[in-house]
C-alpha cells in the first residue's frame, strides 16, 4: 500500500478498524495560509497571501478520489503588504471582490505517487470561472495533534504547491506587466471535528 | 498602458468617425448614434475580448446588455419612434441593465442600498438621456455630444481614482466613439445647412451606459468617491450654463459646440477635483502600476 494511502487511512481510520468511516477535518484558520507570487514588469517577483482562508479535508477511505478537499478564500483579505496595492488588487481590474468576494476550490481526485506525496486535481473558482488545478501535495505530519495542549486531536498538516494562469479566469488586468503565471502555495493544518 | 488607450480610446475614436462619415453618405438622413454604438462596442470588445453567453461579470454584462441596446434604439431610429416611447424605453433600458449587473446584491436581506443605486443611477442616467435629447433634437448632435464627451472624460476620471482601471478604460472608450462622431457632426455643421443628429441610439446608449459605468462602480468598487460621481450629473447640464453665454450670430456653428465642451470640460475638472479631493490619490501611475515602496518612503 502507498505510503499518502496509508497515511491518509491512519487519519482517518486511527484504530485500523475494518470499516473506516470518513473524517472531517477542518481547517485551523490561524495556521493555513495561501501565497502568491507573480512576475512585475519582469523586474522581481511580488509575494501576496489572503488573510482568510477556511475549509475541510473530508477523508472518506472508500472513495479517495472526490470530496477530498474543499477550500474558500476572501478575495478580500488579499494582502501584498501595501495598502494602496491591495485595494487596486480587490478592484475590478484583477480580483473583483466586490462582486466575487470568494475563491473556491473543490477537489476531485487524489494521485498518490511515493512516500508522503502526491498529486491533488480540482476545480478552481475564480472570478465566476471553474478550471481546473493540478496542486503537489505532501502530508507533511498526521496523526494526534504534537502539541499536548491540543488534548490529542487527530490532525493533519499538509503544504501544495501549483501554477496557474490568471488570464484563463479572465483576469487580464495590466497583462504583461503584471504577470499571467501564478504560483501558489499553500499550507493547511486541519483538526478533526 | 498604450495598448488599451491604442484600443480604448483611439480605434473607437476613429472608427466612429470613419462610420459617421459613411452614414452620411449612404444615409444621410438616418442619425450617427449608430456609428457611435457600433464604434463604442468595437472598441469595449478589444479591451475585454468577446464576453462570454451569458456573461459573468458586470463589465461582460455591460458589452453584452450595449449590443442589445445598439440594436434596440437602432430600431427605434429606423421606425422614428414618438418620444414619449422613447423616453419611457430609455428609462427602462437603464432599470433593466443595473439591475442585471446587481441583481445579486439585489436579492440579497440588507439590499436597500443596492435599490437605491438601481433607482438613483437608472433615474440620473434616464434625467440626462431626456436632457441631451431635446437638445439633439433642436440642434443636432453639435449641443449633445460634447457634453457626453466631457461626462464620458468625468467618469474615466471618477473610476480611476476610485479604484478601477478597466472601468475608466470602458468610460475613455466612450469619450472616444462620442469624440469621434462630435468631430464629424461638428465638421458637417460647418459645411451643410443639415446639422447631423445623434437620434435615440447615440442619446439613450450613451446615458444607458454611464448609468451602468456608474453603478458598477457603486456596487463593486467600494472606493469610488460617491460626491464625485453624484457630481457628474452636472457635466452635461452644465451646457444650460454655456447657453447663456452670447455669441456672434456669423460664427456661431463654429463656437458654439467648442464653447460647450469648454464649459463642459470645466465641470468635468471640477468633479475630478472632487475625486481627488475625497479619496486623495491616483491609483494607477504611469507608465506602469508602480506603488508607493516601504523603501522610497
Amino acid at each position: 500500500m502507498n505510503a499518502l494511502l496509508r497515511i491518509v487511512l491512519a487519519i482517518a481510520c486511527p484504530a485500523a478498524s475494518a470499516v473506516a468511516a470518513p473524517q472531517t477535518f477542518n481547517f485551523d484558520t490561524a495556521h493555513s495560509t495561501v501565497v502568491f507570487r507573480v512576475s512585475h514588469n519582469g523586474l522581481a517577483h511580488v509575494f501576496g497571501r489572503f488573510r482568510t482562508v477556511s475549509g475541510s479535508v473530508n477523508l472518506d477511505p472508500a472513495n479517495l478520489s472526490s470530496g477530498l478537499v474543499k477550500a474558500t478564500i476572501d478575495a478580500n483579505s488579499v494582502d501584498t503588504n501595501n495598502e494602496r496595492r491591495d485595494k487596486h488588487l480587490r478592484s475590478p481590474d484583477f480580483f473583483n471582490a466586490g462582486e466575487f468576494d470568494s475563491i473556491e476550490f473543490n477537489s476531485t481526485s487524489l494521485e498518490v505517487s511515493d512516500d508522503n506525496s502526491g498529486t491533488l486535481k480540482g476545480d478552481l473558482t475564480l472570478l465566476g470561472v471553474t478550471k481546473p488545478v493540478t496542486l503537489d501535495v505532501t502530508v507533511n505530519h498526521s496523526g494526534p495533534h504534537p502539541d499536548p495542549r491540543q488534548g490529542g486531536a487527530a490532525t493533519v498538516g499538509v503544504s501544495a504547491s501549483g501554477k496557474i494562469t490568471r488570464s484563463d479566469f479572465g483576469m487580464t488586468g495590466f497583462l504583461p506587466g503584471v504577470g499571467d503565471e501564478i504560483d501558489l502555495w499553500i499550507e493547511v493544518e486541519a483538526v478533526a471535528k | 498602458m498604450i495598448e488599451p488607450v491604442l484600443f480604448g480610446v483611439l480605434t473607437p475614436f476613429l472608427i466612429a468617425m470613419l462610420a459617421a462619415f459613411l452614414l452620411l453618405r449612404a444615409l444621410p438622413r438616418l442619425p450617427l448614434g449608430i456609428a457611435m454604438g457600433v464604434a463604442l462596442l468595437i472598441g469595449l470588445v478589444l479591451l475585454e475580448g468577446f464576453p462570454p453567453i451569458p456573461p459573468i461579470a458586470s463589465k461582460q454584462k455591460i458589452v453584452v446588455g450595449l449590443g442589445a441596446l445598439v440594436l434596440i434604439f437602432l430600431l427605434a431610429d429606423l421606425f422614428s419612434l414618438e418620444r414619449g416611447p422613447e423616453h419611457a424605453g430609455g428609462l427602462a433600458a437603464s432599470l433593466l441593465l443595473i439591475g442585471w449587473l446587481g441583481w445579486k446584491r439585489l436579492v440579497r436581506f440588507d439590499s436597500i442600498e443596492a435599490w437605491g443605486v438601481l433607482v438613483a443611477t437608472a433615474l440620473c442616467a434616464s434625467g440626462i438621456g431626456w436632457f441631451l435629447s431635446r437638445r439633439d433634437a433642436h440642434a443636432g448632435s453639435v449641443t449633445a455630444a460634447p457634453l457626453i464627451l466631457a461626462s464620458a472624460l468625468a467618469l474615466a476620471a471618477v473610476a480611476g481614482i476610485g479604484g478601477s482601471a478597466s472601468l475608466a478604460l470602458f468610460a475613455s472608450a466612450l469619450a472616444g466613439s462620442v469624440g469621434g462622431l462630435a468631430l464629424t457632426g461638428f465638421i458637417v455643421a460647418q459645411t451643410r445647412a443639415h446639422v447631423p443628429s445623434l437620434g435615440t441610439t447615440g442619446i439613450w446608449i450613451s446615458s444607458a451606459f454611464l448609468g451602468a459605468l456608474a453603478a458598477s462602480l457603486l456596487y463593486f468598487v467600494p472606493d469610488t468617491s460617491r460626491l464625485a460621481l453624484a457630481g457628474i450629473v452636472g457635466v452635461p447640464l452644465s451646457g444650460v450654463l454655456a447657453d447663456r453665454i452670447p455669441l456672434p450670430e456669423r460664427r456661431r456653428a463654429l463656437l458654439r459646440p467648442i464653447l460647450l465642451f469648454a464649459v463642459a470640460l470645466g465641470a468635468a475638472g471640477l468633479v475630478f477635483g472632487l475625486a481627488v479631493w475625497s479619496d486623495g490619490e491616483l491609483l494607477v501611475d504611469e507608465p506602469s502600476p508602480a506603488y508607493d515602496s516601504p523603501v522610497r518612503s
